[in-house]
């Protein structure tokens, strides 16, 4: 069985979000939400990180944290940034829980939650590089 | 785990990144990979004794 040689020009996964980003900036212009800005930006920003992480000569770091993996090194350290994630993420929703409990708006803690998985995940494919 | 990767690539008069280029990986790959700091799948090391004329065993060394 013959196998492809010709690659897509971004990740799936970038494709994916790239995608639902843009569109929800569409969907937010559309109800005159002043997210449209921020979500466009984002979408059109990890477009140009991926396209800059997907060329000839491109550090190791930049392609996992643009999640354009090129090899089995790159997915395995990938793996454990985002294991890093999850634990961290199990963590902060445990906190988000009794803060919901405890509050009626609780719209912040939901950014500053999102806010610290990336930072999270920066830090810990930094470090997996490091290692390994 | 030891390796000859780096002998076995210097003796081919190859760089890492044309090594690389030549197993499908990265040349960040290669030098992980020649200074211990990451050990490749099977299907990759079977890749990198081929690609000098060798078994996986002579290539990788266990550390006892």
């Amino acid at each position: 069985m013959s196998k492809s040689s010709k690659r897509l020009p971004l990740s799936i996964t970038n494709i994916v979000l790239v995608s639902t980003f843009l569109a929800g900036a569409v969907v937010t212009a559309i109800l005159h939400s002043w997210l449209a800005a921020p979500l466009a930006a984002l979408g059109v920003g990890g477009l140009l990180a991926a396209l800059y992480a997907r060329r000839v000569g491109a550090r190791d770091i930049t392609r996992i944290n643009a999640i354009e993996y090129r090899d089995e090194r790159d997915r395995t350290l990938a793996r454990e940034g985002f294991a890093v994630v999850g634990a961290v993420a199990l963590g902060l929703t445990v906190l988000e829980l009794v803060l919901a409990v405890a509050l009626t708006d609780y719209y912040w803690i939901v950014c500053v939650q999102l806010i610290i998985l990336c930072v999270a995940w920066g830090v810990a494919n930094s470090i997996a590089v490091r290692k390994g | 785990m030891r390796n000859d990767v780096r002998e076995l690539r210097l003796a081919d008069d190859k760089s890492q990144a044309s090594l690389g280029a030549d197993l499908g990986v990265s040349r960040q790959t290669i030098n992980a990979i020649e200074t211990g700091r990451y050990d490749p799948s099977l299907s990759l090391a079977l890749k990198i004794a081929r690609q000098f004329g060798r078994t996986v065993e002579e290539v990788f060394h266990v550390e006892e």
